[in-house]
């Protein structure tokens, strides 16, 4: 449902992995930054060195540098911010998920769903929470807790979307 | 007497016919037949194999995200319990294997392979208590002969469409709310090499309590249950999402190559049938002319 439901505010754009771009590198070397970033049909990034990352949890917005000690979180709706070595930043909304900076000094954010700050249709999403914030009040207790994930999403992308986060 | 005689003739008459049937002295109606039903049958086969193949290439595109993904869930797994060289870790006694097939056949051998494996690992269980969650009906019907008891779970419907993550998300949804606290679960599912080869592999997952005891998850910051549930019940279901990626594309290669050989043996047989057809056509007509013509001769 959720990811249905991300998925339609990419109306009409075709969605592109940077998977061929990004470079591959298996060295495990701890002073650099190895960035597994993907959602269950695109890899953006696979393991590819990058600066830094900037990922929303429930426990607050960790930002992972080179020699981050290891920790595991899970995601919360919000805009994952990549920083690759040249200093570009690519910002890219994930409705859930996980994150993990483990021992070898590998970085995985693997979320449900991603999409582009750019590909978010604002109208769809505020439709979206309209309805979501409907539903989120009437049903059985599972129904209104569904709803209130939806609500979290569409808020998410709004935000998002508006670039104030 | 006369029923008798008739009786007697009978027998004669079926005699004959199962000598003719054993010389595999076939008229032209049954070759013909035969031939048609071959010819369907390549036609269907042939069909087959341009759906599994046109198949094949999406899950292959598709597959190159997921094992990014898949690669990616594996990683804490492989850092928290890293595999040591000649150290064989004592199996604990509560297990669940969860094997990745489809509803459906004719894929040569990528269901029976994981049967095998699971079979394999049943018969050597000695007391231990594994049991065995099936997803797609093959899985099921290849174990519920021998180990129907050992199935706690199935799941079909997989194998129509392409699998999703929220396939995926059921699936362990199912394996946690089971009801049944497993000290380690192995998924076993076909991973996808070339066109032609794939192999049958096993992914390890930890539930929640083993890797809490876990020495290597010291090293990690910040970890509350909480945020360690979650993670582990996302990532089984990452992890059974990548399995079926994989199992789906070596079901749909193995398909493609069943398929050809299918249609190529089909093939051969339309090859022999027709010969057979022509010659015994041109033998009716030798003969009839032998026919006439002897009797021509007698006039």
């Amino acid at each position: 449902m959720l990811a249905r439901t991300v998925q339609r505010f990419a109306a009409g754009v075709s969605r592109r992995g940077y998977a061929a771009a990004a470079a591959q590198a298996k060295n495990a070397n701890p002073e650099e930054l190895r960035l597994t970033f993907a959602s269950p049909d695109t890899a953006l990034f696979s393991n590819a060195v990058v600066k830094q990352v900037d990922v929303p949890t429930l426990a607050g917005v960790v930002g992972v540098l080179a020699n981050h000690v290891p920790t595991i979180g899970v995601l919360k709706p919000g805009v994952v911010q990549v920083t690759d070595n040249e200093g570009g930043v690519q910002r890219v909304f994930v409705s859930s998920g996980t994150l993990s900076v483990n021992i070898d000094g590998s970085c995985q954010v693997l979320a449900e769903e991603v999409l582009k700050i750019e590909d978010i249709d604002e109208t769809a999403a505020r439709n979206e929470l309209e309805a979501a914030q409907k539903a989120s009040g009437e049903g059985s207790e599972v129904a209104k807790a569904e709803a209130q994930i939806r609500v979290e999403v569409a808020e998410a992308l709004l935000k998002a979307a508006t670039n104030q986060h | 007497m006369l029923r008798q005689g008739s009786g007697t003739l009978q027998l004669v008459a079926t005699s004959f016919v199962n000598a003719e049937q054993q010389r595999g002295f076939a008229t032209l109606k049954d070759i013909s037949i035969r031939l048609k039903s071959v010819k369907n049958i390549q036609k269907i086969t042939k069909s087959m194999k341009m759906v599994a193949a046109a198949k094949y290439a999406k899950a292959e595109r598709d597959l190159k995200g997921a094992r990014a993904y898949g690669v990616g869930a594996k990683a804490f797994f492989d850092n928290i319990d890293p595999a040591v060289e000649g150290v064989t870790a004592e199996e604990p006694k509560k297990q669940v294997l969860i094997l990745i097939t489809s509803d459906r056949g004719l894929c040569g051998g990528v269901h029976s392979s994981i049967v095998k494996e699971t079979k394999n690992i049943l018969n050597n269980a000695e007391g231990k208590d594994i049991r065995v969650f099936a997803i797609g009906d093959k899985a099921r019907a290849g174990l519920s002969r021998l180990y129907g008891q050992s199935i706690f779970l199935t799941g079909n419907e997989i194998g129509r469409a392409p699998p999703t993550f929220g396939d995926a998300s059921i699936a362990a949804k199912a394996v946690l709310d089971a009801g049944f606290d497993f000290e380690k679960g192995t998924i076993i599912f076909n991973k996808f090499k070339t066109v032609v080869s794939y192999e049958t592999s096993k992914i390890n997952v930890l539930p929640l309590e083993a890797i809490k005891t876990k020495e290597a998850l010291n090293t990690y910051d910040s970890v509350d249950d909480d945020v360690l549930q979650s993670y582990t019940e996302y990532s089984l279901a990452q992890l059974i999402y990548y399995a079926m990626k994989e199992s789906a594309t070596s079901e749909q290669s193995s398909r493609m190559t069943a398929m050809d050989g299918a249609s190529k043996n089909a093939g051969e047989m339309i090859g022999k049938l027709t010969l057979a057809f022509n010659r015994t056509r041109q033998a009716v007509i030798t003969r009839e002319l032998i026919e006439i013509i002897s009797g021509a001769a007698c006039v």
